[in-house]
């Protein structure tokens, strides 16, 4: 659905290219992962791929269609949330989504119910402007689902919300997946990129630095541990152990006959420090 | 164009102008133009009637959609509206009718209240409707540019002040021939045409040179549009 090759993009007036020489395809049902640290260049991407930017070097297309050369077309089938809300402030969340609804030839969802889904039904004939940042960020997702679009191009979509809505809106970007949809989006949030990506591309001042399923990441780059919490004469002591090779491992074997255990946890690298390590960044 | 998407943008930014005030900015003004047009004497009434009925689309026009796009743009809609399948033709055709249609609203209440001579309509209408579509269109280029709303009254600004040279003519009766170069001054014949015979040269130069004077500044205002905003690629399969 998605096909990115050696794609560059300078802003005008920088020396340094935003975005530099980046490579990946996104799988039609997959959900697909930016994550990177401020300035990586993530939004940029988001820019060049659904046609905003069009004075990038390389290659991109999206439905099998060089983004270089696509028309307004194009946004029928796409829904596009940005990292900051952009909606009419003096109009209700229901104006606004009813306005951009009366936009595409396609038939739209209800309104209301994205909004219930949300959480903003009772705010439905509020205007934006007596809105939160956070209330904002959820009408925009629901004005991204609003056509109903094959893809979906999210810019930090759970930023800005408190962990309970974040929750929603990654149920509702499972949702879509699962129906089918193919979804772009960025983040610098790990948890997010971890819960929700199929395969995550670690992006650093334009470039990837490394690109495969959470899952894989942490396993080829964490060694993985047992921390083991027990008490010796009344003292709490922890120690950790490999995973590997764990049942012939005599110090740990001994230490669970003569001591008193307390709790054993398995230990993997998290995405963070793997992106830490391979990088050298933070994702801060 | 598509007539769907056009229909829904003009009606959302009428609601638009109306909840931003403008509405009640221009009720405030025409207000003000009929006591002034009310307690001058009949001779000079008409010719002080012309100018202001010509700086309504063209000065407050400008006033407006400079306000207009700099607010969508402080809102980041028009970033929202490039994400949808809107052309640049849809979002300028909806801006140029909305404005147009209060201004000649605006101008017909004026005239109605605070003359008591009665006037041709068919050049008051021509008149002030190509004068607010061609005020529009320039301007917009300039309000998707400027940094500020000082920074688009400094540059639109001092653009619409070259272009409105023709209103000295006007004033000080000099029968300046270069006139005619100037789109604003078809404007002002054409209103002129409301209020006293013009000749059918000038009608007909009035109305051809603002009209092709406004599809110039379309095709400008789109390609602006499209290369600032929409991203470039300005139009269906
Ligand atoms: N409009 C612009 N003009 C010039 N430079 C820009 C512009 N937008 C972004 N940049 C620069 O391009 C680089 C990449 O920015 P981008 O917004 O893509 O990063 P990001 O990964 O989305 O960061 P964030 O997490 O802060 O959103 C940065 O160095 C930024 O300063
Ligand atoms: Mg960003």
């Amino acid at each position: 659905m998605i096909t990115v090759k050696d794609l560059s993009f300078t802003y005008p007036g920088s020396k340094k290219p935003a975005v530099d020489g980046i490579s990946f395809s996104v799988g039609k049902g997959e959900i697909f992962g930016f994550l990177g640290p401020s300035g990586a260049g993530k939004s940029t991407t988001q820019h060049i791929v659904i046609g905003l930017l069009r004075t990038y070097k390389g290659s991109a297309a999206v439905r099998d269609v060089e983004v270089r050369t696509c028309t307004r077309n194009l946004y029928e089938h796409i829904g596009v949330s940005f990292e900051l809300p952009n909606l009419y402030t003096k109009f209700t969340a229901l104006e606004n989504l009813k306005f951009f609804s009366a936009l595409y030839e396609r038939p739209c969802r209800n309104p209301m119910e994205l909004l219930e889904q949300v959480g903003l039904k009772e705010e439905a004939h509020k205007r934006v402007s007596d809105f939160s940042k956070g209330m904002s960020m959820r009408l925009n997702f629901c004005r991204a689902l609003l056509h109903d679009p094959e893809m979906l191009f999210l810019d930090e979509p759970t930023s800005g919300l408190d962990p309970s809505y974040a929750r929603v809106i990654k149920e509702m970007i499972l949702q879509e997946r699962d129906r089918g949809k193919t979804i772009f989006l960025t983040t610098h949030n790990m948890h997010t990129a971890d819960e929700l990506c199929d395969r995550v591309a670690f992006l650093v001042d334009g470039r990837i630095a490394l690109l495969d399923a959470p899952r894989n990441i942490r396993m080829a780059y964490g060694s993985s541990h047992v921390r083991i919490e027990y008490r010796s004469e009344g003292v709490l002591h922890q120690q950790s152990f490999p995973l590997e090779g764990m049942g012939r491992n005599r110090d740990l074997l001994d230490l669970l006959e003569q001591e008193q255990v307390e709790t054993i946890h398995s230990q993997e690298a998290s995405l963070e420090d793997v992106f830490i390590q391979v990088t050298g960044r933070t994702l801060g | 164009m598509n007539r769907k998407r056009l229909l829904a943008l003009l009606y959302q930014d009428i609601r638009f102008e109306l909840r931003h005030g403008m509405y009640t900015v221009y009720a405030v003004l025409s207000v003000i133009y009929i006591f002034l047009l009310r307690s001058l004497p009949e001779t000079i009434q008409s010719r002080i009637a012309v100018i202001l009925l010509f700086s309504d689309p063209a000065v407050l026009g400008f006033f407006f959609i400079g306000g207009m796009v700099l607010l969508e743009r402080k809102q980041r809609t028009l970033s929202a509206l490039a994400c949808t399948p809107l052309q640049a033709g849809e979002y300028l055709a909806a801006k140029s009718i909305s404005l147009a249609l209060l201004s000649l609203a605006a101008c017909s209440i004026i005239v109605l209240a605070g003359l008591k001579t009665p006037i041709s309509w068919g050049y008051l209408i021509i008149g002030v409707l190509l004068s607010s579509c061609w005020v529009t269109l320039v301007s917009i280029p300039f309000s998707l540019t400027a940094d500020s709303l000082n920074d688009y009254f400094i540059t639109a600004g001092g653009a619409l002040l070259l272009l409105c040279l023709p209103l000295f003519d006007l004033i000080f009766s000099l029968g300046w021939k270069a006139a005619y170069l100037f789109p604003t001054h078809a404007s002002i014949l054409l209103i002129t045409g409301a209020f006293r015979p013009i000749s059918p040269g000038d009608t007909i130069y009035g109305i051809i040179y603002l009209a092709g004077a406004s599809v110039l500044t379309w095709r400008w205002a789109a390609a602006r549009l499209s290369a600032r905003v929409l991203g470039g690629g300005d139009h269906e399969d």
